[in-house]
C-alpha cells in the first residue's frame, strides 16, 4: 500500500498533465478545418539543386543595393588617409628649422636662410615629387578600387545567377513587389512602379466589388486587388475601383 | 587483503595498450567513411553526364513527375508533402506544365515563345507576362523572377550538361537497380551544397527515373523526392497545347515579383 499510492498519484499526474497539454498541442498544429496548419515552405519545397544557406534572407536585391550605395565611402577614408601622409614630412622639416633658430647668430641666421633657401627648395621638390606620387598613387587606387568595384559586382552577378533555382531563399510572405513585365491584355493593375504592397491574407473578411472584370475587396477603407506571386494568389493595396 | 585492493593508476597502466589502441580503432573508422565519400567514379560521372547531354539535345519530351519534399515545421517536426506534375517541352519555345499539390490545388504554366501564362484553377486566375525567348530562357524567368516552384528546373535546360559539370564536386556508383521497370544505375553525386541521387536508366536512352535531393546545410536536412515515369521522347503536340484559352469567368490579375536588375522585361512590345 505504501508503495501503490505514489505509482497511483504519478499515472493521475501523468495523466493529468497529458491532458492539459492536448489543447497546447492543437494549437501549435494550427488544428481546425481540412489542413493541420503546417507549413508547406522551407529548403527543399523548390526542389533546386542550389541553396544558399540555412535561414532565408529576404530581399536580396535590397542588400545588394545597400551594400552599392556603402561602396563609395571606401575610396574616401582611403583617400582621407593618404592626404594625411604628407603632413609628416613636413612637421619634420619644421622641427628641424625651429632646432635651428634656437642657437640663433648672424652666420647662422645666414646658414639659416641658405638651409631655409635650401629646404624650402628641396622641400618644394619633395612636394612636387610628393604630389605627382600622390597623384599616381590615388589614380593607381582609382583604378584598383574600380576594378575591385567592378570584380565584386560579377562575383554578386554570378553568385545571384548561380542560385536562381533557390526558390526558398528568396520567399517572402509578404512585403512589396513590382508587377513583372508587360501585363498582357490587362484590364487592370494596381501599380506598375515604383513596388506596391501586398500581402497573402486579406486582414478583415470582406465582400468582393467587381468592377470592369477586376475584384476588388475593401478592408477598413483600404483596398486592395489580387496579384499572382510565386504561385500564389496575393492581394496588392490598390486605390478604390 | 591490501595486495587485493583496485589500484587505478595501475589498472589505467596494464590497460593503456588496450586503451590506446581502441581509441585508435575510433579515430580510423570515423574517418572511413569519410574516405568513401571522397571517392569517385569516372564511369558513375559519365553515366551523369551521358543523362544530362541526352536531355538537353532532346528536341521534346513529355514526361510526369510525382514529387515530394520534406517540411521541416518550427519545431523541427518533419512533413512531408507531394505534388504531381505532367511537363511537355518542345524546344526550341513551347513548355506546358500542369500541376496538382497533394491538398487538391492545381495550376497550369505554358509558354508559347512570346507570352508566359500560369493558371490557378482553384481561385480561376490566370497571368501573363511577355518573355520572347526561348525555354531556358523561360524557365530561368519562371523560377528566378515570377519566384514560380518548378522542381528540378535545371533538368529541363539545354545547359544541363554545364550546370552538373560546374556543380558536382564528386560522383560515386552506388549499384544498378534492380527494382525500376528497367535497369538503372543509382549515381550518388555531391556539390557543395547538397547531395545528389539520381537513378538513371541503362541503355539507349539514359533518362532520370529518379532523383532525390537533400539540402544538408538547411535545418534538419530536407529532402526533396521525385520520380519520374511516362517518358516520350517523341509527344504529339501542336500549337493548341501551349495556347491559354480562359476558362469562363477567369480573372486576369498581374504578376508580381520582386525586381532584380536586369530581370524584368521591357513593357509591351519590348525586349528582354
Amino acid at each position: 500500500m505504501i508503495i501503490q499510492s505514489p505509482l497511483k498519484a504519478l499515472s493521475i499526474g501523468t495523466l493529468l498533465f497529458f491532458l492539459l497539454s492536448l489543447p497546447g498541442i492543437a494549437d501549435a498544429r494550427g488544428g481546425g478545418g481540412r489542413g493541420g496548419g503546417f507549413s508547406r515552405g522551407g529548403a527543399a519545397s523548390g526542389g533546386g539543386f542550389s541553396a544558399r544557406g540555412a535561414s532565408p534572407q529576404v530581399r536580396q536585391p535590397s542588400t545588394r543595393q545597400t551594400g552599392a550605395a556603402q561602396r563609395p565611402t571606401q575610396p574616401s577614408t582611403r583617400q582621407a588617409g593618404a592626404a594625411q601622409r604628407p603632413a609628416q614630412p613636413a612637421t619634420g622639416d619644421l622641427r628641424g628649422e625651429a632646432a635651428a633658430q634656437v642657437g640663433a647668430s648672424q652666420r647662422q641666421g645666414q646658414r639659416q636662410e641658405t638651409a631655409t633657401g635650401m629646404q624650402q627648395d628641396r622641400q618644394g621638390a619633395a612636394a612636387g615629387m610628393q604630389q605627382e606620387h600622390q597623384d599616381y598613387r590615388t589614380e593607381s587606387r582609382e583604378d584598383w578600387q574600380s576594378h575591385a568595384d567592378q570584380a565584386r559586382e560579377d562575383r554578386q552577378d554570378w553568385a545571384e545567377d548561380e542560385y536562381w533555382d533557390d526558390h526558398w531563399h528568396g520567399h517572402v510572405d509578404e512585403g512589396e513587389a513590382f508587377v513583372a513585365g508587360a501585363v498582357v491584355g490587362a484590364t487592370a493593375v494596381a501599380a506598375t512602379r515604383p513596388a506596391t504592397t501586398y500581402v497573402t491574407v486579406l486582414p478583415c473578411t470582406t465582400s468582393v466589388v467587381i468592377v470592369n472584370g477586376t475584384s476588388y475587396y475593401n478592408c477598413s477603407g483600404t483596398w486592395y486587388s489580387r496579384g499572382y506571386s510565386g504561385g500564389s494568389v496575393v492581394y496588392i493595396v490598390s486605390g478604390p475601383p | 587483503m591490501s595486495s587485493r585492493r583496485w589500484d587505478p593508476a595501475r589498472s589505467f597502466r596494464r590497460f593503456a595498450p588496450a586503451l590506446a589502441l581502441a581509441a585508435a580503432l575510433l579515430l580510423w573508422s570515423g574517418q572511413a567513411p569519410a574516405a568513401v565519400h571522397a571517392e569517385q567514379s569516372p564511369e558513375a560521372r559519365a553515366i551523369l553526364l551521358k543523362m544530362a547531354n541526352f536531355l538537353a539535345e532532346a528536341p521534346g519530351f513529355s514526361v510526369s513527375v510525382r514529387s515530394g519534399y520534406d517540411a521541416i515545421q518550427e519545431d523541427g517536426q518533419r512533413i512531408e508533402f507531394g505534388e504531381r506534375r505532367k511537363i511537355l517541352l518542345q524546344r526550341p519555345d513551347r513548355l506546358c506544365v500542369e500541376m496538382e499539390r497533394s491538398d487538391g490545388e492545381q495550376g497550369l504554366v505554358l509558354f508559347d515563345g512570346r507570352v508566359i501564362t500560369a493558371f490557378k484553377a482553384d481561385d480561376n486566375v490566370y497571368a501573363r507576362v511577355e518573355r520572347p525567348g526561348n525555354v531556358d530562357g523561360a524557365v530561368v524567368f519562371l523560377v528566378r523572377d515570377l519566384q514560380m516552384t518548378l522542381p528540378l528546373a535545371r533538368m529541363f535546360l539545354t545547359t544541363l550538361p554545364q550546370e552538373l559539370e560546374n556543380r558536382v564536386e564528386s560522383v560515386a556508383y552506388v549499384e544498378e537497380n534492380t527494382l525500376f521497370a528497367v535497369p538503372v544505375d543509382h549515381l550518388a553525386a555531391r556539390t557543395a551544397e547538397v547531395d545528389l541521387q539520381v537513378w538513371v536508366a541503362q541503355g539507349e536512352q539514359p533518362l532520370p527515373r529518379r532523383v532525390v535531393i537533400t539540402y544538408r546545410n538547411a535545418p534538419g536536412q530536407p529532402q526533396f523526392r521525385a520520380d519520374f515515369t511516362d517518358w516520350n521522347l517523341a509527344p504529339e503536340a501542336g500549337a493548341a497545347d501551349f495556347t491559354f484559352t480562359p476558362p469562363a469567368g477567369a480573372e486576369q490579375i498581374p504578376f508580381l515579383a520582386p525586381v532584380r536588375k536586369g530581370s524584368l522585361p521591357a513593357q509591351e512590345g519590348g525586349q528582354p
